[in-house]
């Protein structure tokens, strides 16, 4: 009886181990988005990179620390007067309305930038390889909150 | 059970339609550019996203283009408060043709009719270029708006958004090879627009 409450509890313990990051990571991506690349190249092997936008805050967050202070605060300097204007520009970028933003066709390339929903994709389509680039659209607004 | 779940129903449904609406009452400038060899661009934004990049130009670029309009004023052989004069003529004045120029390849018309000041440019030749311009006379007062020497390019998008759906720019050239068209709507694509 007794054994069979440690193993009820032990197997409690390990689904809570195994399901919290894994809850934390669908949590993460839900929050700040997912940075897609997708390479599908006409005679290669087709690529698929997913990455958490949080990696992306991470390294604009780590940038200030890696950058030396003098470029930092010129960086800051010729962006602070306009930084106002930039993160009213950022949070347009993210709350304007879907659309097809650009499209450029051509005889052999096709190039398109969309807004969907939260997110911009540019899709590049041609003979050898069609590309696509998807970015949550708060990645600016982010990146100008560490600067 | 039942009555909370129509209720959610309808919650998501009033939420859902408020943000389309909102949405839909956006206005969009759409440009679109189609060239010979099956080359065409297409570009739509949001007046409120256009309004928001300005706001973002640096000052020493809106200083460089004020200086550039400013040249270009002086080589009209006037300044700013004539420039002022003479609009405020032309929007006082009843719709008429204000200038016409015809020469052996070219002719050039601009004219006032309703709320719209029209520029018309037309090639002679047979495979001439011919310009359509729409300026909303509520667009360029906003324009002209800043004071000597600045555009107030804020307002004018404003304005722009207040003036509703139309056409704005037609270029053609005479093979019909290039094809340039600048409209407003509340669409967020091109395709809906019948050229």
């Amino acid at each position: 009886m007794a054994s069979s409450k440690t193993f009820s509890r032990f197997v409690t313990i390990a689904l809570i181990i195994f399901f919290t990051p894994i809850f934390v990571f669908g949590a993460t991506i839900a929050v700040t988005g997912l940075v897609t690349v997708h390479v599908d190249t006409a005679e290669g092997p087709n690529v698929y990179v997913p990455v958490p936008a949080l990696l992306f805050d991470l390294a604009v967050m780590a940038a200030p620390l890696a950058m030396p202070d003098d470029a930092l605060d010129e960086v800051r300097r010729e962006i602070g007067p306009y930084q106002p204007a930039l993160e009213d520009l950022a949070d347009e970028l993210h709350t304007m309305p879907s659309g097809v933003l650009v499209e450029f066709e051509s005889g052999d390339e096709n190039v398109k930038v969309t807004k969907n929903w939260r997110s911009f994709k540019v899709q590049v389509e041609s003979d050898d390889a069609d590309v696509s680039v998807s970015v949550p659209s708060r990645l600016m607004s982010r990146a100008l909150d560490v600067l | 059970m039942k009555r909370k779940m129509i209720l959610a129903f309808l919650l998501f449904a009033l939420t859902f339609g408020a943000v389309t609406a909102a949405a839909a009452s956006e206005q969009w400038i759409h440009v679109r550019i189609e060239g010979s060899d099956q080359e065409k661009v297409m570009i739509n934004l949001p007046l409120s996203l256009i309004k928001a990049a300005l706001a973002t130009i640096p000052d020493d670029i809106r200083t460089e283009v004020h200086d550039e309009m400013n040249v270009a004023i002086d080589g009209f052989d006037m300044n700013w408060s004539e420039l002022m004069e003479f609009w405020e003529a032309v929007k006082d004045a009843p719709e008429a043709t204000f200038v016409t120029v015809q020469n052996a390849d070219t002719t050039v018309e601009v004219k006032k009719e309703g709320n719209f000041v029209l520029v018309n440019t037309t090639e002679g030749s047979e495979n001439g270029t011919y310009v359509d311009v729409k300026f909303p006379l509520a667009v360029v007062d906003a324009l002209l708006s800043g004071g000597e020497g600045t555009l107030n390019l804020e307002a004018a998008i404003n304005a722009l958004a207040e003036t509703g759906d139309g056409h704005l720019v037609s270029i053609r050239d005479g093979n019909d090879e290039t094809k340039v068209d600048i409209w407003i709507d509340d669409q967020n694509i091109s395709s809906a627009h019948d050229g």
